[in-house]
């Protein structure tokens, strides 16, 4: 029997921005990939295709994911009502009633839309060494630079929202990368968006960490990743300059 | 499973389905305790966190809509006490693998209970460093002949033993993975190895330092 | 002291004080990149144009993005902060770097010590802070306000002709870190800021729409005339001018007196635009100050304040209201606003051409404030009288509030308020517009009052929610009479 398409299910919680997505596919062999710590696809085989086909789909940090257009492994057909979902959230998350809401969507989408395609494949293991290795330069860092705010952060009311972001970013992407082992595009982001005034870094640091953090992107850099910053480290603690000759 | 009452906006795309926002009512259990010593951009970030690295997860174990269903169920847990839960756990990622647990094992519980006994899923973990398969009946029945452990106030005191030792005593984080995969997940050793990527001996060795600390700071 | 000596110097005081040395030289090329107090200072040396070796001192607030808020507060913050500006930094190339939000100071070079060091950077690391949460609110304001947090297209894009302010100014006397460096700005000053910003592109207004719009307000006829002269006489200057013939130089400054509430402020903006299309000014923005705006609790930061807000006025029309304050001798206040009143002078005669200035007040006290200093008198030989509105002129303002807030009156309640405003007693200090403002939100409430009262609320109409009542106007408190004494000076008014 020749499908052409069949039913999509959409949810989408504001709180944690987390999508998910349902086919109805059937569960014939069922494999679960990881495209990064922050996308989770689920395949099956279907009688009427080659490849598996896309079952289920999970993205964390959905919109962020989606500012410079949907990822790859994205069927096109529920973008749109994805897009619908972001934009029509509610701004007020943190009240009672905002943290709970949740957007749901049905429609149809092509069989052929679902077909695994090599974007939606999994990225590299990485092993456990090279995991902790850049966790602990996270930590390590974070606890630098939360020394060199700390002794002139008098008061509450002085302390810059974004690095406070910043700091309690670095500890949960340390322990995410800990316990997943593979890169996450929402947290890099999320420091990304907070690496600004009120940190005790120079311009140049900045830039230099910002770089640092984008290559953790790739788990193939991670090695490299951690040395850069523990330099950095060293670097906030006074026991170093940052060579600006080195390449940004 | 329990369906809370609901109140819906909708929203209409002209080539869709509608789209519906559901926001649930409040239900007394479901409000968010003041946790004013956090400023309020630092509880929605926390809970934020918590949702995201619990769908991380339980998304390599569970069907996407069942792991919204169990998201549902945590941040309910998580409303009521947020204050307390930011203090004991300042790291959001931590209390969701924490908590993780917890619900998982409800979870099953509930559906091998609805299903019959001897219902189980078939799914093939391929990524990702566990390894089981999942008609690996000795993972779920491990953790439910478990249930002494599991026993909220338990793992509770173990949870804060963990967090006084790390802070105070600074148990290195590989001791706690091991014991949070013994004694609180229910795998085997050799399942914790295998999850580790270290030696069953290794795991052995950690998981009993780390109990012992544990257990020194419990008496 | 050489160069060298003094450069070696500073570099070692600074890194003395700072947190750590992040790099560079103090080198104009290579500034010295520090942290101090955890914040981010960058600082360097260079030689002005005429010599002297200055070091100027760059404290990082946060990257922004470029909007009209953004602009809108550093716009204001500047006249606010007592030594240091903060301004808006933006990359070279548009894209290749998030625009940020900078505190600067300068320095002579030779007049730099540890203790002054010190202070300074105490000083700018303190404000940095309260800028940068301060900054936050702005910014979280208006997001909020917009709705959308992710949408970039609400924000516009700041023209390419803002330039950054590159006054420099030498350190006067001892500065001192304010007890409050961050004072509130009185929203009331800036009520009517017009936040155009100098050399900002404008669509260009011509002379004849300025005029018709300063003729349709209400009243003020014999203000108009005297602007129409005033207009006329400056634009056969700039002919004659043009035509190499001699020109006997008109002051583009003046002297505005009457009571409030007259359109003081609103003909002084008015007067900006006109001096920017008749070419007398390059931009024609407004800044309104007034002697809180100008004087400052410490000797010698009274002279930086006054500066700061002078530039911020330049290219347009500083107005100063109640001038007088500055110079009168209650409360031994004399010496601060002397010093402002000198240091107005000195900017003016510095920026000849490129600055008028207003100054406002009650007509007897402006008169001793002139006098008082050969250097105002020179400068300030026009005076235009502001005077009251007739109760017709109020009662049609009264009106105009009517109509914009979808009013109308019976003709029961029009003939109550023409008697009420006939009988508002006129003295010196009458609140002219800003009494017939305040009336009109008194009638407004009272309206509603009654409403309400009169019963179900559910069964008000549309038309009773527009129509106001003669019993929402409050009675006549006095017989129309004038009582009261005018202040004047024979000739002088």
């Amino acid at each position: 029997m020749n499908v052409a398409s069949v039913e999509a299910r959409l949810r989408y919680r504001p709180t944690g921005d987390v999508l998910m997505a349902e086919f109805a596919v059937g569960i014939v062999d069922t494999e679960i990939d990881r495209v990064d710590a922050d996308t989770t696809i689920t395949w099956v085989r279907h009688p009427d295709l080659d490849v598996p086909v896309m079952a289920s789909l999970a993205v964390i940090g959905a919109r962020r994911r989606f500012v410079s257009g949907a990822p790859g492994f994205v069927p096109l057909a529920i973008v749109a009502a994805v897009e619908t979902m972001f934009r029509s959230a509610p701004s007020d998350i943190g009240t009672a009633v905002g943290v709970e809401a949740r957007a749901e969507a049905r429609l149809a989408v092509p069989l052929s839309q679902l077909a695994r395609s090599p974007e939606s494949s999994s990225s590299p293991e990485v092993d456990v060494a090279s995991a902790r290795s850049l966790a602990a330069a996270l930590r390590e860092l974070k606890s630098a630079m939360q020394l060199a705010v700390e002794s002139y952060d008098t008061t509450p009311v002085e302390r810059s929202t974004a690095a406070r972001q910043f700091l309690g970013g670095l500890d949960s992407m340390a322990s995410i990368v800990a316990s997943h082992r593979t890169s996450t595009p929402s947290a890099v982001s999320h420091l990304a968006a907070n690496l600004r005034g009120g940190l005790p870094l120079s311009d140049h640091e900045r830039k230099r960490l910002k770089s640092t953090l984008d290559r953790t992107l790739d788990p193939e850099h991670w090695k490299e990743a951690a040395l850069e910053l523990n330099q950095l480290a060293a670097v906030v603690r006074g026991e170093r300059r940052l060579d600006h000759t080195e390449g940004t | 499973m329990r369906r809370r009452p609901k109140e819906t906006i909708a929203n209409t795309q002209p080539n869709h389905r509608p789209t519906e926002f559901i926001v649930h009512k409040e239900d007394p259990a479901m409000t968010i305790a003041p946790a004013s010593s956090y400023p309020a951009w630092e509880v929605e970030r926390y809970i934020g966190e918590v949702m995201a690295e619990a769908t991380r997860v339980l998304v390599r174990k569970h069907a996407a809509f069942d792991v919204d269903d169990i998201l549902g169920e945590i941040l309910a847990k998580l409303a009521t006490r947020i204050a307390d839960t930011m203090d004991r756990y300042p790291n959001p990622v931590v209390y969701a693998h924490a908590v993780c647990g917890n619900q998982a094992i409800d979870f099953v519980r509930a559906q091998n209970a609805q299903r019959g006994a001897g219902a189980r899923n078939r799914r093939k973990v391929v990524s990702g460093d566990a390894q089981l398969e999942d008609s690996d009946s000795t993972v779920f029945d491990g953790l439910v002949a478990r249930e002494d452990l599991l026993e909220d106030r338990v793992l509770d005191r173990l949870e804060t033993a963990y967090r006084e030792a790390e802070i105070a005593l600074g148990i290195p984080s590989d001791e706690w993975e091991a014991l949070r995969l013994t004694d609180m997940l229910g795998y085997s050793d050799a399942e914790a190895a295998e999850i580790l990527g270290i030696a069953r001996e290794t795991v052995n060795r950690r998981k009993n330092r780390a109990r012992k600390r544990c257990q020194e700071l419990l008496s | 002291m050489s160069t060298k000596k003094i450069i070696d110097r500073i570099r070692e005081l600074l890194i003395e004080r700072a947190d750590r040395w992040a790099g560079g030289t103090l080198d104009e090329r290579t500034p010295l990149e520090l942290i101090v107090r955890g914040e981010s200072v960058s600082a360097r040396v260079y030689r002005r144009y005429n010599g002297t070796l200055i070091l100027a001192i760059d404290v990082f607030v946060d990257y922004v993005e470029e909007g009209p808020e953004v602009f809108r507060w550093v716009a204001t913050r500047s006249g606010v902060m007592p030594f240091a500006s903060i301004h808006v930094d933006r990359p070279r190339l548009t894209g290749s770097a998030p625009a940020s939000v900078k505190i600067s100071h300068s320095l002579l070079a030779a007049a730099v010590d540890g203790d002054l060091l010190s202070e300074v950077l105490d000083g700018m690391t303190y404000m940095c802070r309260r800028a940068r949460s301060r900054l936050q609110e702005v910014l979280d304001e208006a997001d909020s306000r917009r709705g959308q947090v992710d949408d970039g297209q609400a924000r516009r894009s700041i023209p390419d002709e803002i330039e950054k302010n590159e006054a420099v100014t030498p350190a006067e006397g001892i500065i001192r870190p304010d007890d409050d460096p961050e004072e509130e700005i009185d929203e009331g000053v800036f009520e009517h800021f017009d936040a155009e910003i100098p050399k900002a592109v404008k669509a260009e207004r011509p002379v004849d729409e300025i005029l018709a719009e300063l003729d349709e307000l209400i009243g003020l006829q014999p203000v108009k005339d005297e602007i129409h002269r005033l207009v006329a006489a400056q634009r056969v200057a700039d002919m004659r001018r043009r035509k190499q013939l001699p020109v006997d130089e008109i002051s583009p400054h003046l002297v505005f007196v009457g009571n409030p509430g007259t359109g003081k402020t609103t003909v002084a903006r008015l007067l900006g635009q006109l001096y920017r299309a008749i070419g007398l000014l390059p931009s024609g923005h407004l800044v309104e100050a007034e002697r809180s705006s100008l004087v400052a609790a410490y000797m010698g930061q009274t002279a930086i304040k006054t500066r700061r807000v002078c530039e911020s006025a330049l290219g347009g029309v500083l107005f100063i209201d109640e001038a007088y304050s500055l110079t009168s001798t209650i409360d031994g206040r004399d010496s601060y606003g002397v010093e402002a009143v000198n240091t107005l002078l000195t900017f003016m005669e510095n920026h000849r051409g490129q600055m008028a200035v207003v100054v406002a007040g009650y007509p007897m006290e402006m008169f001793e404030f002139v006098e008082s200093n050969p250097g105002l008198r020179a400068r300030f030989d026009v005076t235009i009288d502001f005077p009251d509105f007739e109760a017709a002129e109020l009662e049609a303002i009264f009106l105009g509030f009517a109509e914009r807030g979808d009013y109308v009156l019976t003709s029961e309640a029009a003939d109550k308020l023409r008697s009420f405003i006939g009988g508002w007693p006129r003295h010196r200090g009458f609140g002219n517009g800003r009494e017939v403002r305040k009336l009109f939100g008194d009638v407004t409430r009272r309206h509603s009052e009654l409403l309400v009262a009169s019963g179900s609320v559910r069964s008000i109409t549309a038309e009773q929610l527009r129509t106001i009542t003669a019993d929402a106007i409050p009675a006549p408190t006095h017989q129309g009479r004038d009582i009261g004494v005018r202040y004047g000076l024979g000739g002088y008014l």
